[in-house]
C-alpha cells in the first residue's frame, strides 16, 4: 500500500533530480534547436561550472556559494560564447559529423584542462548551512538542499520562459528554431544570435553544475554522467523546445524516482524504454514542433551528416597501397623478438580488432548516412556470445565465431526493424537506447557475470569436434619463420580483416552499394525510383552490425574475457570518431582512423598524461583543415603545394573542400 | 637458473657473439621504445628472471659477465610491472596505491635484507579492463616483467589475473573483489588487499555485538556490492547471529540522486544501516543521507567510511558513523611505524589503506623472491604461499589454499578531528577469525 508520505517522497525526489536535468537539457535543446549543433561538450561545461563553484566556495566560504550562483554562469557563458566565435561557427552547414568530431574534441580538451587545474581527486563543497539541513514542514522532514534545488530550478525556468516569450532575443530564438532560413530572409542577422544562444546554453549548464556540485561530489567524470540523460530528455521533450526540455526533465526525474522506489530492478533501463516508446509513436518528441526540420530526420541523410563519401585514392592506387600495407603487416611477426618485442604483435591485434569494428560502422555511417550510437551493442554481444560458447558449448573457435555472428545478425535484424523507422538524430538516440538497455541488462544477469564480466575461457580450438589446433600448442613453419601463439592468431585475424574488407568492397561496388549511396544522397528520389528504402537500410544495418559482432567475438577469442565495459556507449562514440577521423565512406579511412586513435589512446597515454588534450586538438584540426578525414591529407598537401606554386587547377577541387574553404 | 643470455646465445654461439642479433634486438627495442615512449631495453630471459641490458645496448664492451655468480643466487634486478589506475573513476585511489608502491620499491632497493633490486614499470589501467589487460601484456611482453602488482577495480584485477594464469608471471593484487581468491583464483595470483569477505566479517560481528538487530543493506549494484551483500548474509548465518535484514537498496553505479533509497530506509523499521560501498557512490550517498537527516535516525556502519578520502570528503557528515577499518596509521602492528614515517617524509600527511596495500604488495612479492633465492616465478609462487611475512598489519601470510593475505580487521568510529575527522578504533577481529574457511572459498589451486 502506498502511503501519502511515500508518494510525497517520490514526487519530491523526482523533482529534485528532474530540476537538475532541466538545467542541463534546456541549454542543450535550445542550442540544438537554433543552431542545429549537437554539443557533446555540454556536460563538460556543467562540470566546469561545478569546479569553478568549488574554487569560489573554498576561497570565500559560505558566501562563495551565493556568489558562484551568479558569477559562474556568467563566466562559463562567456567562455561558451568565445568558443562559438572561435571554433564552432566554422562548422555550420557541415552536417552533424563534423560537429560531433569538433565538440568531442572540445570535450577532451576541457576534460584535460580541468585535470590540470584541479587535479584528479574528486572535490567537495558544502552548500551554506542555511540550506544544508533537514527541513520539517507539517511533520514531514526532507532535505533542505533538495527544496533549494527545486525552487532555484523553478525560478530559473520561469525566467527563461519569460525571456523567450517577451524579449526580442527570445523572439528570434523561437523563430530560429522554427525556421532558420526564414528568419535570415526576414533580414535578421541570426548568426550574431548564435553566439548569444551558445553562451546562454553554456551558462545554463554551468548553473546546473553549481547546484549539482552542492549535492554530490565534483569529479572529472560528472560531465559524462549527465550528458546521456540530457540527450534523452532533449529527444523526449522535442528537439529545440524549451517547454519540452522542462517537461521531459521533470518527467524523467519523477519516473526514475517512482521506478526506483517501487520496481528497483528496472531502474537503469526505464528511461531508455520510455524514449524508444516515444520515438516510435511520436518521433518529434512530446513537445516537438510539427515543422519539417532538417535535423529532425525528415530530410535527406546526406544533409544531416554531410561531407561523406568518395574515396580519395583511385582504384589502382588503392590496390597498390592496400597490398603494400598488408605486405608490411604480414612481415610483422617475422621480426618479432628481433627488431621489437612480442608486445608489438599484441598491440597490432588490438588495432586490427578496432579497425574491423570501425570499418563495420562505415557501412551504415559512411555509405548509408545513418549515425549509429549503439554499435558497441554488437561488439559486446559478439564478444559475450563467443565467450559463452567457449565456456558452455564447445571449445571450437569456429563455433564461437559462428554463434557470435548469428546472434549479432539476428539482434541487428530486430533492432534494425524498429530503429530504421526513424532517422537523423532520432536514429542516433534510438540505437543508443537499445545499446544501453542491453548494456544494463548484462550487469544484472548472472549468466553474463554481472559487473565483473566473464573470465577463464578455455584456449580456443581452431577446428571442430576433437580435430583442430590450439595456437599455443603448435609451431607452424620452419625456423626462422616459425610461428606460434599470438603470432598465429595475428595471421588468422589479419586474414579475417582483409577478407571482411574485400567482402565489403565487393558489396559496395555491386548494385546494392550503389543503392545505398543513392539512399544517402536522396532518400526521396530512391523511393521514387522504386527502391524499398527501409529494407535496403535494414540490410546495410544487419551487415554492419554482424561485422561489429565478428570484431567483438575476435576480441573475446584473443583475450579470453568479456566485461560490460565493452558495451559502454563510449565505445560506440569512439568508433564514430575513428570513422570520421580517418575518412568516412572509404572503408580504409576508418581503419586508418582506428589505428591512429588506438595508438594514441593506448600507447601515447602511458607516456603523456595530457594525451586527451592532444587527441582533442587533433580532432579540432582535422575538422577545420581535413574535412574528409586523414585519408585526404596527401591530396590536401598536394593542393596546398599546387596553390603555392601558383599553378592551381580549379577542376580538381571537389565540392566538399570548396565548401570548407569558404 | 643459469646465466641470463640463454636466448641470445642460442642464435649466436661463441663467446664474442652476443653481438648482432642481440644488439639488433636491443637497438630495435630502443627505437621502438623511443617511438612508443617506453624507456630502456629490458628483456626476458628464457628461464625466467629478467635482466637489464642497457650496458650491452650501449656501445662499450663493458665486461658484463654476470654469469660469474651462477647457481641459485637471486638476480641483481627484477622487473615488476605496477598497474594502477591513475585516470578514470578510480584515479584518486590508484594514486594512493601508486605512492605506496613507490615507497615499497624504495624500501626493497635500499634495504640490506634483499640481494636484488626492483626495477619498477608503472602503467595506468585507466580503470578499464581492456586497457588494464593491454598494459599487463605490455609490461610482460615488452618490458620483460615476470611480476605484476596492483589494480583496484574488480574487473581489471580479474582480467589481469586471467592473463597471468597460464603464463610464468606472478600477480600480487590490490583489489578487494571476492572472486579473485574464490572461484576465479589461480596459482599465479596473490592478494595483499583485505578481501570483501574479511571486511564484512568485521562489520557483521560489530553489528551483532554492539548495534542492533534490524539491519538495512545499502550498496552499489556492482561486483563489490554484490559480494559484500552475500558475504554479510553468509556471515550472519554461519555465526547464527540474531540479525534481521529488513531490506536492501542497490542502485546502479554512478547514481546522482539517492533520495528514493534514503526515503525508503527512513520509512522502514531499520535500526542499523550497513553501507558496504566505496568511492564516489559512498560519498554521494552519505552526503545526501546526512542532509536528509537519515544519519540521526539509524546507526550507520560502512566498510570504507574509515578511508581518508571518505572522511575528507564528508567532513562532519561522517562523524558518528562506524566503519569496518582495514588500516590506520596509528596501528602498532608489524613495521607500520616505519612505513608511516617514510610516508610522512615523502608525501606529507599520513598514509591511508590504499597506500598501505601498494606498499605491502611490492614488499610481499619481494620477500617471496628473497626467500626463494631466485626470481623464477614458478619457484617464487610456491615459496610465497604460506610464507610468514611481516607487513604493516603484522604477520599476514598468503594462505596456501587461496593465496589471500590473512589480514586482521578492526572496527572504528569516526570522531571529530583537527583537519578532518579521525577514526577511533573500537575492536579487532584477528586475521584467522576474519578470513573465510578454505573449504567455502570455491577456490582450488
Amino acid at each position: 500500500m502506498v502511503s501519502a508520505v511515500q508518494l510525497l517522497d517520490v514526487v519530491l525526489n523526482g523533482l529534485t533530480i528532474g530540476m537538475v536535468y532541466v538545467l542541463v537539457a534546456a541549454g542543450l535543446s535550445v542550442v540544438f534547436g537554433v543552431m542545429g549543433v549537437l554539443n557533446l561538450a555540454h556536460g563538460e561545461l556543467l562540470a566546469l561550472g561545478a569546479y569553478f563553484a568549488f574554487s569560489l566556495v573554498t576561497g570565500f566560504g559560505a558566501g562563495g556559494f551565493w556568489l558562484a550562483l551568479i558569477a559562474v554562469p556568467v563566466l562559463v557563458g562567456l567562455l561558451g560564447a568565445l568558443t562559438e566565435r572561435g571554433l564552432i561557427n566554422r562548422v555550420y552547414g557541415r552536417g552533424q559529423l563534423a560537429q560531433i568530431l569538433l565538440t568531442f574534441g572540445l570535450l577532451l580538451i576541457i576534460f584535460d584542462l580541468k585535470r590540470f587545474v584541479w587535479g584528479k581527486s574528486p572535490k567537495f563543497f558544502s552548500p551554506p548551512s542555511l540550506l544544508d539541513q533537514t527541513v520539517t514542514l507539517f511533520g514531514f522532514s526532507y532535505s533542505g538542499y533538495s527544496y533549494f534545488i527545486i525552487a532555484a530550478g523553478a525560478v530559473l525556468s520561469v525566467s527563461i520562459w519569460a525571456l523567450l516569450r517577451y524579449t526580442r532575443f527570445g523572439l528570434v530564438v523561437r523563430a530560429g528554431s522554427e525556421d532558420r532560413e526564414m528568419v535570415r530572409n526576414l533580414g535578421v542577422d541570426i548568426d550574431r544570435y548564435y553566439t548569444l544562444v551558445f553562451g546562454f546554453g553554456a551558462a545554463l549548464a554551468a548553473f546546473g553544475g553549481v547546484v549539482l556540485g552542492g549535492y554530490q561530489n565534483v569529479s572529472l567524470e560528472m560531465g559524462n554522467a549527465v550528458i546521456i540523460p540530457a540527450f534523452v530528455i532533449v529527444v523526449l521533450g522535442g528537439l529545440g523546445s524549451f517547454r519540452g526540455a522542462v517537461a521531459g526533465g521533470l518527467l524523467v526525474g519523477i519516473v526514475q524516482s517512482a521506478v526506483t522506489t517501487f520496481v528497483p530492478q528496472v531502474q537503469g533501463v526505464v528511461v531508455f524504454l520510455l524514449m524508444i516508446g516515444v520515438l516510435l509513436v511520436r518521433p518529434e518528441g512530446l513537445f516537438g514542433g510539427t515543422s519539417e526540420r532538417v535535423d529532425a530526420g525528415r530530410s535527406e541523410p546526406s544533409e544531416f551528416v554531410g561531407g561523406l563519401g568518395g574515396g580519395v585514392l583511385s582504384d589502382r592506387w588503392r590496390s597498390r597501397v592496400g597490398i603494400g600495407v598488408v605486405g608490411v603487416l604480414t612481415l610483422v611477426p617475422v621480426f618479432d623478438g628481433i627488431l621489437y618485442s612480442d608486445f608489438v604483435v599484441s598491440l597490432l591485434i588490438t588495432v586490427l580488432i578496432w579497425a574491423l569494428f570501425a570499418m563495420s560502422l562505415d557501412v551504415v555511417l559512411g555509405y548509408t548516412g545513418l549515425i549509429s550510437l549503439g554499435h558497441a551493442l554488437f561488439y559486446g554481444l559478439g564478444a559475450y556470445a563467443a565467450l559463452l560458447t567457449l565456456l558452455h558449448v564447445s571449445p571450437s573457435a569456429f563455433a564461437a565465431l559462428g554463434i557470435a555472428v548469428a546472434v549479432s545478425a539476428l539482434t541487428a535484424w530486430i533492432v534494425g526493424h524498429l530503429a530504421i523507422r526513424v532517422s537523423g538524430v532520432y536514429f542516433v538516440m534510438i540505437t543508443l537506447a537499445f545499446a544501453e538497455i542491453v548494456h544494463r541488462a548484462v550487469f544484472k544477469i548472472d549468466a553474463t557475470g554481472g559487473s565483473s564480466g566473464l573470465f577463464g575461457a578455455p584456449e580456443p580450438l581452431y577446428g571442430f569436434g576433437t580435430s583442430g589446433i590450439r595456437f599455443s600448442e603448435v609451431l607452424v613453419g620452419v625456423e626462422p619463420l616459425a610461428f606460434t601463439g599470438d603470432s598465429l592468431f595475428y595471421y588468422f585475424l589479419l586474414a579475417v580483416v582483409v577478407g571482411s574488407y574485400l567482402f565489403l568492397r565487393r558489396i559496395m561496388s555491386a548494385p546494392f552499394g550503389s543503392v545505398l549511396r543513392s539512399v544517402r544522397e536522396s532518400e526521396l528520389r530512391s523511393r521514387f525510383i522504386g527502391y524499398e528504402v527501409r529494407s535496403v537500410k535494414r540490410q546495410a544495418f544487419v551487415i554492419s552490425s554482424t561485422l561489429a559482432g565478428l570484431s567483438g567475438a575476435l576480441f573475446a577469442l584473443y583475450n579470453g574475457f568479456v566485461s560490460p565495459d565493452l558495451m559502454n556507449w563510449i565505445n560506440s562514440g569512439n568508433a564514430i570518431i575513428m570513422v570520421v577521423l580517418g575518412g568516412s565512406g572509404t572503408l580504409y579511412g576508418p581503419m586508418l582512423g582506428a589505428t591512429v586513435f588506438t595508438l594514441i589512446e593506448r600507447q601515447l597515454s602511458s607516456v603523456i598524461p595530457w594525451w586527451r588534450l592532444l587527441l582533442g586538438a587533433l580532432f579540432v584540426l582535422v575538422v577545420l583543415f581535413l574535412p574528409t578525414g586523414l585519408v585526404s591529407l596527401p591530396k590536401r598537401l598536394r593542393d596546398v603545394r599546387t596553390r603555392e606554386t601558383g599553378a592551381r587547377v580549379g577542376t580538381s577541387e571537389d565540392a566538399s573542400e570548396v565548401e570548407a574553404d569558404d | 637458473m643459469d646465466g641470463h643470455d640463454t636466448e641470445g646465445s642460442e642464435t649466436s654461439p661463441g663467446g664474442g657473439g652476443v653481438g648482432r642479433r642481440r644488439a639488433l634486438r636491443c637497438l630495435g627495442g630502443g627505437a621502438l621504445a623511443a617511438a612508443l615512449g617506453t624507456a630502456g631495453c629490458i628483456q626476458q630471459t628464457g628461464e625466467g628472471g629478467t635482466t637489464e641490458t642497457e650496458s650491452e645496448g650501449g656501445s662499450t664492451a663493458e665486461p658484463t659477465t654476470d654469469g660469474d655468480d651462477t647457481g641459485t643466487s637471486t638476480p641483481e634486478s627484477v622487473t615488476v610491472g605496477v598497474l594502477v589506475p591513475t585516470s578514470g573513476p578510480s584515479a584518486p585511489l590508484g594514486e594512493a596505491q601508486r605512492q605506496g608502491a613507490e615507497l615499497g620499491v624504495r624500501y626493497v632497493n635500499e634495504s640490506d635484507e634483499f640481494d636484488f633490486t626492483i626495477d619498477p614499470v608503472y602503467e595506468d589501467t585507466q580503470t578499464d579492463p581492456s586497457t588494464g589487460l593491454q598494459r599487463a601484456q605490455q609490461v610482460v611482453e615488452n618490458d620483460g616483467a615476470t611480476y605484476v602488482a596492483g589494480a583496484l577495480e574488480s574487473s581489471v584485477a580479474l582480467a589481469v589475473a586471467d592473463y597471468v594464469s597460464d603464463r610464468d608471471v606472478v600477480y600480487t593484487s590490490g583489489a578487494a573483489t571476492i572472486e579473485l581468491t574464490g572461484e576465479n583464483c589461480n596459482a599465479n595470483t596473490f592478494r595483499t588487499e583485505t578481501n570483501a569477505a574479511q571486511q564484512m566479517a568485521g562489520l557483521v560481528d560489530f553489528v551483532a555485538e554492539e548495534l542492533g538487530t534490524n539491519l538495512w543493506l545499502h550498496t552499489t549494484d556492482d561486483a563489490y556490492g554484490n559480494s559484500a551483500v552475500s558475504q554479510i548474509e553468509r556471515r550472519i548465518e554461519a555465526r547464527g547471529f540474531d540479525i534481521d535484514v529488513v531490506g536492501r537498496t542497490m542502485p546502479d553505479k554512478g547514481t546522482t540522486n539517492y533520495g528514493p533509497q534514503i526515503s525508503g530506509i527512513s520509512n522502514s523499521e531499520a535500526e542499523v544501516l550497513a553501507v558496504p560501498d566505496t568511492g564516489a557512490d559512498l560519498i554521494n550517498f552519505m552526503k545526501q543521507a546526512d542532509n536528509a537527516g537519515l544519519t540521526d535516525e539509524v546507526d550507520v556502519i560502512g566498510t570504507a567510511i574509515f578511508a581518508q578520502v571518505s572522511r575528507q570528503a564528508l567532513g562532519s557528515a561522517a562523524v558518528g558513523a562506524y566503519s569496518s577499518t582495514l588500516y590506520n596509521h596509528k596501528l602498532e602492528t608489524g613495521d607500520n611505524r616505519q612505513f608511516v614515517e617514510s610516508y610522512r617524509d615523502e608525501y606529507e600527511g599520513v598514509p591511508g589503506s590504499f597506500a598501505r596495500v601498494g606498499y605491502d604488495m611490492i614488499r610481499m612479492t619481494a620477500r617471496g623472491i628473497q626467500e626463494a633465492g631466485t626470481s623464477d616465478p614458478t619457484t617464487v609462487r610456491e615459496t610465497l604461499a604460506g610464507l610468514d611475512v611481516t607487513t604493516a598489519l603484522g604477520t599476514t601470510p598468503f594462505r596456501e589454499c587461496d593465496h589471500q593475505a590473512v589480514n586482521p580487521v578492526w572496527t572504528g568510529q569516526v570522531v571529530e578531528g583537527d583537519e578532518m575527522p579521525a577514526v577511533e578504533l573500537l575492536n579487532k577481529v584477528s586475521g584467522a577469525e576474519a578470513v573465510r574457511p578454505c573449504e567455502t572459498t570455491g577456490c582450488s589451486i
